[in-house]
């Protein structure tokens, strides 16, 4: 495990148990963010806080050539998540996931930067508005760690919403979520996931057919 | 008044509609989701546009696609994959249908008996099963799988490990094989063209290997939708039950979509009808019948019976829950696999008394999505602590940043194995109502709890695990990754167990309530346990097909049907020209 100065690990979880004492479920978890004196933040985490920490998210899971993946430190030579559109498509994804008054994109922003902070408190000053953002990748990585290191029973919810980030954000990086046009039902662009995973395209079908493992085209019939 | 209502258009509820309506009967089923009646134009090969949980047609939510989706209380990191509407989960399914382990069932005697899970045996024996695994077999119909890329080199690395070649529908030792498929296999220019313009019904028929079984499947194109390559239930039985007075002397069926099951009537000691809400108006409404089915999926079915105030007099309704604790392993080749291309799932290996591995291939999205989800940390930093082996795996968890752009430079290098666990029944791992969560318009919503895995459970993953890097290291692969999923909740069973008990069982040996009669269950939720490892839709079907003439038989004065008469299989001309007629 690689230590950020200053703040153990076992500080970290001490902090996170206290965040997850009142977030049982997800619906619970602005109500987790109210005790622990997150949830102003979470509130006034406005649409470029709340943006920057999902750039910040999305950079790490699939880091390209933008701002936020040479501020975590990756020098990354192909495009990546934030070029291929994610970011705007992960925001719509939770908050239509759970509807609130407290969008979920806006809570899962305050878990990640109030984290961050723990884990390195300079991180509230840097390039980004969001702390989360400014960490670097190994950093970033150990957010997560402590997230999924959150024992208490009643970190369900936060396990829950923080193992699914990064599938989610993987998913929508590689499909065609950035780039396609949900009124006319096609693509604006070729999907950087396809160009990062020289995916030839979608299509009614393919030439692909080898024929029959030992020509056997049927199984025997019961005994 | 009706004669049955059948609660839930997915795997196993059509196949309960279908077989009645063939009888004759009056058959009422409700679907929460979708109609999905133009799914040629509703559908789509677009990963994100089809699977995203919160905006894709798949989604388990309303068929209005402005609202969201609907909530479950998920307690832990997992991923619960299941879609709404007519089909239900079969839209999105790989197909695959394999028969359960014979060491499922109470009739089992070989001499590794004792490594099953006995003590949730299914209450009959697996010989009887047999004459209605056959009948589904041939009303889908299942079909031995052809090969693509991907399936030769899984299959030859197979080969390489000494397993001999299952030639039989029957596991008894451990083997590899195709897999037994519920797709039509290639004919005329499927499979053996690209181009768009050559793929249409009739010169294309069967699967076109167009490789997105995941988002559903309209292929080929123009194709009658009770001869389209997949067949989900939306293609099989549910054209088959609307037109059951066309290709057959029945009754067609009633299909109610957008109608969600809120409440099961009763008069204390019989089910009596339902009470459903409609999901784009409010309405509620209510219909009389003298038998009710319930089949909608081993989450909702234990969440209605709960929220129906149902009896519940052993605490055994929602508990029980069996996942298959499935994990993935990829390998990376240096070479061409076609891992996107063809169908998702075509080649296996099963291990009696341990559970089963099958080839997985999929689009970058899916393929990106597991890879990142893992209990196991991130590869290179963390591993929670994990006691996962590698088992000669170059890594554990899930893969981020630049390496997972390098792992992923090539979808078609790739060939990835899906571990499918016999795990064991316990009675923590269940589904309940939410004191939590926010009840939503029908009613408190559905928590499921994963909270212990047996040792033997555990040693079964471990073991598969094993195979599964050998498999691939065996196939040539360079790289391999252990993913160690978390709950990755898309094989879902025995939460409305049946069982030879009744002090740990919801359902008796017939599928019928014990403590509500004229009451039925036809899904995933009354299987008696995880069925050794095989997934488990077939069984379901063929449980259900069981159910139904029990039902015909019990309560209608009816006589069996199974091993007297013959199928009809959904793709019979017959059927063809009732579909086109009733213009579905």
């Amino acid at each position: 495990m690689r230590q950020a100065p200053g703040v153990s690990r076992r500080e970290l979880l001490t902090r996170g148990t206290a965040l997850v004492a009142g977030a049982t479920v997800l619906g619970r978890l602005p109500h987790a963010l109210r005790l622990q004196g997150w949830l102003e933040d979470a509130y006034a985490a406005g649409p470029n806080v709340v943006a920057q920490t999902m750039n910040g998210l999305v950079a790490f899971i699939v880091p390209g050539r933008d701002t936020y993946s040479r501020a975590q430190g990756t020098k990354s030579k192909t495009p990546g998540g934030i070029e291929a559109g994610t970011t705007a498509v992960l925001t719509r994804t939770l908050d239509r996931f759970l509807p609130g008054p407290l969008p979920l994109s806006a809570t899962a922003a305050t878990i990640l930067n109030e984290f961050a902070a723990q884990v390195d408190p300079a991180s509230r000053k840097g390039t980004f508005a969001s702390p989360f953002a400014n960490l670097s990748f190994a950093k970033k990585a150990r957010v997560f760690q402590t997230i999924e290191g959150l024992s208490s029973e009643s970190a369900g919810s936060i396990r829950f919403l923080a193992g699914n980030l990064p599938d989610l954000v993987a998913f929508l990086a590689y499909s065609e979520a950035g780039v396609f046009d949900a009124k006319k039902r096609r693509l604006r662009a070729r999907p950087v996931g396809w160009r990062l995973t020289r995916y030839t395209r979608v299509a009614d079908g393919r030439k692909e057919l080898k024929g029959y493992w030992q020509g056997r085209k049927a199984a025997d019939p019961s005994a | 008044m009706r004669d049955v209502i059948v609660v839930g258009a997915g795997g196993g509820g059509p196949v309960v509609a279908k077989e009645l309506a063939a009888r004759g009967l009056d058959v009422l089923l409700l679907e929460a989701g979708a109609a999905f009646e133009e799914s040629e134009r509703e559908w789509s090969h677009f990963e994100n546009e089809a699977n995203n949980p919160a905006t894709g047609v798949f989604r388990f939510g309303p068929g209005d696609r402005t609202q969201p989706p609907w909530a479950r209380d998920l307690p832990q990191n997992c991923f619960l994959w299941q879609t709404a509407g007519v089909g239900g989960s079969t839209v999105h399914y790989f197909a695959n249908s394999p028969r359960a382990m014979p060491g499922a069932f109470s009739d089992f005697t070989g001499t590794d008996a004792a490594d099953y899970d006995r003590a949730h045996a299914a209450p009959f024996g697996y010989r009887e099963l047999i004459p209605y695994y056959e009948w589904v077999e041939h009303t889908l119909p299942v079909q031995t799988a052809a090969m693509g890329t991907k399936e030769e080199r899984f299959l030859r690395g197979a080969a390489k490990l000494g397993l001999p070649h299952q030639t039989s529908k029957d596991t008894t030792v451990a083997a590899y094989r195709p897999q037994e498929n519920a797709i039509l296999q290639p004919q005329g220019t499927a499979g053996r063209t690209s181009d768009r313009k050559r793929l249409a019904y009739p010169s294309a028929r069967g699967c076109t290997f167009c490789g997105h079984c995941p988002q559903g499947c309209v292929e080929p194109l123009k194709s009658p939708r009770n001869l389209r390559a997949k067949r989900s239930t939306h293609t099989s039985y549910v054209p088959m039950a609307l037109t059951a007075d066309r290709w057959t002397r029945g009754k067609a069926i009633t299909l109610n979509p957008d109608s969600f099951a809120v409440r099961v009537e009763t008069d204390g000691s019989h089910a009596t009808g339902v009470t459903w809400r409609n999901t784009r108006t409010g309405a509620l409404t209510t219909e009389v019948a003298n038998v009710v089915v319930l089949a909608a999926g081993p989450v909702e079915t234990p969440r209605l019976w709960l929220n129906s105030g149902l009896p519940n007099p052993n605490n055994q309704v929602g508990r029980g829950l069996t996942d298959h604790y499935l994990d993935y392993l990829v390998g990376r080749f240096t070479t061409y696999t076609g891992s996107s291309k063809g169908p998702t799932s075509a080649a296996r290996l099963d291990f009696p008394a341990f559970g089963g591995l099958e080839q997985a291939g999929v689009s970058p999205g899916l393929q990106g999505q597991a890879l990142t989800a893992s209990d196991s940390g991130i590869a290179g930093f963390y591993d929670n602590g994990a006691s996962v082996g590698a088992w000669g795996a170059d890594a554990v968890g899930r893969l981020v940043g630049e390496r997972l752009k390098r792992f992923l430079s090539n979808v078609d290098r790739l060939i990835g194995v899906a571990l499918i666990t016999d795990d064991d029944v316990l009675p923590q791992n269940r589904v309940t109502l939410s004191t939590v969560m926010a009840p939503d318009a029908h009613g408190p919503i559905a928590r499921i709890e994963i909270r212990q895995r047996s040792p033997r459970t555990l040693k079964n993953r471990e073991y598969l695990a094993a195979r599964a890097v050998e498999l691939l290291r065996a196939a040539g692969a360079r790289e391999v990754i252990r993913v160690n999923l978390p709950g990755l909740l898309l094989h879902l069973h025995s939460t409305m167990r049946m069982g030879a008990s009744a002090s740990d069982s919801v359902l008796d040996s017939d599928a019928e309530s014990r403590w509500v009669k004229r009451l039925f269950v036809a899904d995933n939720s009354a299987l008696p346990n995880g069925l050794g490892g095989p997934n488990p839709t077939l069984t379901t079907q063929a449980l259900a097909t069981r159910t139904a003439e029990k039902i015909f038989v019990r309560y209608f004065g009816g006589d069996p049907w199974i091993g007297r008469e013959s199928p009809v299989s959904s793709v019979d001309d017959t059927v063809t020209q009732a579909v086109l007629a009733a213009g579905l």
